[in-house]
């Protein structure tokens, strides 16, 4: 009698499946009327084995002053910054500003915000007094150029700091707007230039870019896929580029971007042999 | 990397360069921005997109540091040595 009176109340859309449900499933009586629930809900799926929706602490409103996450209760004090150097200087905050400004669907309006700046902790004057424990409390610091050939350049633990890099240039107009953009931000960027300095147009125009203070480095000079290259083609492509570039611009070449992110080791060999560092798109050395 | 050298919109450009932003960030490392000023194909090829997301993505964080209280850093390679 439950499930009849049950299925009575069910709504005509589903009432088919209801019925269906009932004749198969022994404990039918509790599960349509959870089905029933479920599907008067339009945005929610209608599986009465999905689990809810994870509650999200909410966003607060843009006027909110941005906050830096709560410190750990007092049980668990706050760790010392030097005791983990590696530790990154941020914590996970919401900023709907930022969802905004990114505009993606991807983009959930929780990002990495820097906490406003603290004094510097103090050492105490016993630690002081002992060079061994000082010498143990110096936090390791991630070399910048690794020494053997493979890798590239490392940045620095300065989040702060970007780098605006442009591959393949120099090409006519595209690049010289480029310069007025970077001229109007004031802002310095590095440009790897390849076989367009063949051009004259574009060999005259390039002599601008030192003066902005612009850096010009080295990508090949005929941006051929250096992977599969032998090594005296491509000792022969970084030698041309260098000699062209210095050339145009009197002044010698320091680095190297690899084509289409190429790092064999023989290659980055030979870019250190002719003085050159190589510099790519994942500088973390990670 | 921005992926600018396809024919993708200035947004994408955009986007593509602040997931990798992010992720420096979230790492505690600098970052260093790849676009294209150029093709390999020819000369004269069409990177307008690339000129957009370099003003807008400079815009974005130099508001975003000084929002948070900070300077913002533009470096060259050299700053890394």
């Amino acid at each position: 009698m439950l499930s009849v009176s049950t299925v009575a109340v069910t709504p005509p859309k589903y009432r088919k499946a209801c019925t269906v449900q009932l004749s198969s499933v022994s404990t039918s009586c509790r599960w349509v009327n959870s089905t029933y629930c479920i599907r008067n809900q339009p945005s929610v799926s209608a599986n009465p084995y999905s689990r809810p929706p994870p509650q999200l602490p909410k966003c607060p409103s843009p006027s909110a002053p941005v906050r830096p996450a709560p410190s750990r209760s007092a049980r668990m004090p706050a760790p010392d910054p030097r005791s983990a150097p590696h530790a990154p200087p941020f914590s996970l905050v919401c900023n709907s500003r930022h969802s905004r400004a990114c505009a993606s669907p991807r983009t959930t309006g929780w990002h990495y915000a820097r906490p406003a700046p603290s004094a510097p902790a103090t050492t105490p004057a016993r630690d002081r007094s002992s060079s061994s424990s000082a010498a143990a409390r110096t936090p390791w610091r991630f070399p910048q150029v690794l020494p053997y050939p493979s890798c590239g350049l490392v940045t620095t633990r300065k989040p702060t700091q970007i780098a605006l890099t442009y591959d393949d240039g120099p090409n006519d107009p595209y690049t010289f707007r480029l310069l007025e953009v970077l001229a109007e931000h004031e802002v310095r960027a590095t440009f790897f230039y390849d076989w367009s300095l063949r051009s004259p147009a574009p060999r005259d125009r390039s002599r601008r870019s030192p003066a902005a203070g612009h850096l010009i480095s080295n990508h090949t000079m005929t941006h051929p896929l250096l992977l599969v290259r032998p090594s005296g083609i491509v000792r022969q492509q970084l030698r041309d580029c260098n000699a062209a570039l210095e050339d145009v611009l009197d002044a010698p070449v320091r680095w190297f971007c690899p084509l289409h992110g190429g790092r064999r080791p023989d290659v980055l060999r030979a870019v250190r042999d002719l003085g050159l560092t190589p510099v790519t798109w994942e500088c973390d050395g990670v | 990397m921005g992926y600018d050298w396809r024919r993708i919109p200035a947004e994408a450009v955009e986007l593509n360069i602040l997931r990798c932003f992010h992720k420096d960030l979230g790492r505690g490392f600098a970052t260093n921005a790849l676009l294209h000023d150029g093709g390999q194909a020819a000369m004269g090829q069409d990177l307008k997109h690339t000129v957009i997301a370099t003003n807008r993505l400079i815009s974005y964080w130099k508001d975003d540091f000084s929002r948070c209280g900070e300077a913002c850093e533009f470096v060259t390679p050299e700053a890394w040595v």
